[in-house]
């Protein structure tokens, strides 16, 4: 766009310059060429010319105006879609810091563990809410979305993360989750951040 | 072909795949049992059209094990094409997110017992 506005402008300046000059200077075309004239002439020939240029400086700034109305408005609407994939990604922070707690074996106790268990669905909920609108908040295509459900998937559907009692996990068994669990929060976050980028 | 909406006649909160999960009521077996039970065997998969609508209108939330169990758990019958399930099955006033939650499941088939 910018290209050919660049473009415009100079045509138009060639064409101002040339209306300008031609009937002092050069021979331009013979159908444009204005007839030689006395004073009289000229001062109309160039009072003619000067308002038709305020009026195409008129035409180009409104013109201009409102091609910057829109530039403005879609950096705004980058703006605001670049602050909700920040809270998006902060969301995906906060459950993959409950996952972890699980991963590396930190709830003390049952209880602990029930907590930061529903902490986890709490929180799926939460990303799954703003999902509903992935388009106008984010920008994100069915792809993106999918790749951030599919944690949610895994984990939701892992007996050793959600369902296998407090007594008898082991740490061996929750180590062995890590790796693919892993693998997915990556491409959740990177859903993200090719967004942002 | 019957309409069901799901979130009135039966729960607007899809959580559970069984009675071992959350609260254990609501779950996918009841759904699949209640809703879908005359699609599982080979012979209802041989015919065409639509089995069953399913609204989601009112359901509030979805989760992965209710969607697994209850759907994914066909994919035995299709030859793990979820488009021959979806041919069966209708959706209709889904959200996109729910649609893919579903679609998700679909995709990596059933993880149930």
């Amino acid at each position: 766009m910018n290209k050919r506005i660049a473009a415009a402008i100079a045509l138009v300046i060639v064409l101002l310059l040339y209306f300008y000059l031609s009937p002092v200077y050069f021979q331009g075309v013979r159908i444009f060429q204005p007839r030689h004239f006395n004073l009289d002439g000229a001062r109309n020939y160039y009072t003619v010319l000067s308002s038709f240029i305020a009026l195409l400086g008129i035409i180009l700034g409104f013109l201009y105006y409102n091609h910057k109305l829109e530039i403005d408005k879609r950096a705004g609407e980058q703006e605001e879609k670049r602050q909700n994939l920040n809270y998006l990604i902060k969301e995906l922070d906060k459950y993959d810091d409950l996952v972890d707690e699980i991963i590396h074996f930190r709830p003390s106790n049952p209880i602990e563990l029930d907590r930061i268990r529903e902490k986890i669905s709490r929180s799926y909920e939460k990303i799954t809410t703003m999902l509903m609108h992935k388009t106008k908040l984010f920008g994100f295509n069915d792809k993106d979305a999918q790749a951030i459900l599919r944690v949610h998937s895994f984990v939701e559907q892992n007996a050793i993360l959600m369902q296998k009692r407090f007594e008898d996990l082991t740490k061996i068994e929750l180590l062995s989750v890590k790796s693919s669990y892993v693998d997915l929060i990556q491409e959740a976050r990177k859903a993200c951040f090719e967004k942002i980028c | 072909m019957k309409t069901v909406d799901i979130g009135k006649e039966f729960y607007h909160r899809l959580a559970n795949r069984d009675e071992y999960q959350g609260d254990g009521k609501y779950t996918a077996v009841d759904f699949r049992s209640k809703y879908l039970s005359e699609l599982d065997n080979s012979e209802a998969w041989s015919k065409t059209g639509v089995f069953i609508v399913l609204d989601f209108q009112n359901v509030k939330t979805i989760g992965p094990s209710f969607a697994n169990e209850a759907f994914a758990h066909f994919m035995r019958y299709t030859n793990t094409n979820p488009e021959r399930f979806l041919d069966k099955v209708k959706f209709i006033n889904i959200s996109d997110v729910h649609r893919l939650i579903i679609k998700e499941e679909l995709e990596s088939g059933f993880k149930g017992s």
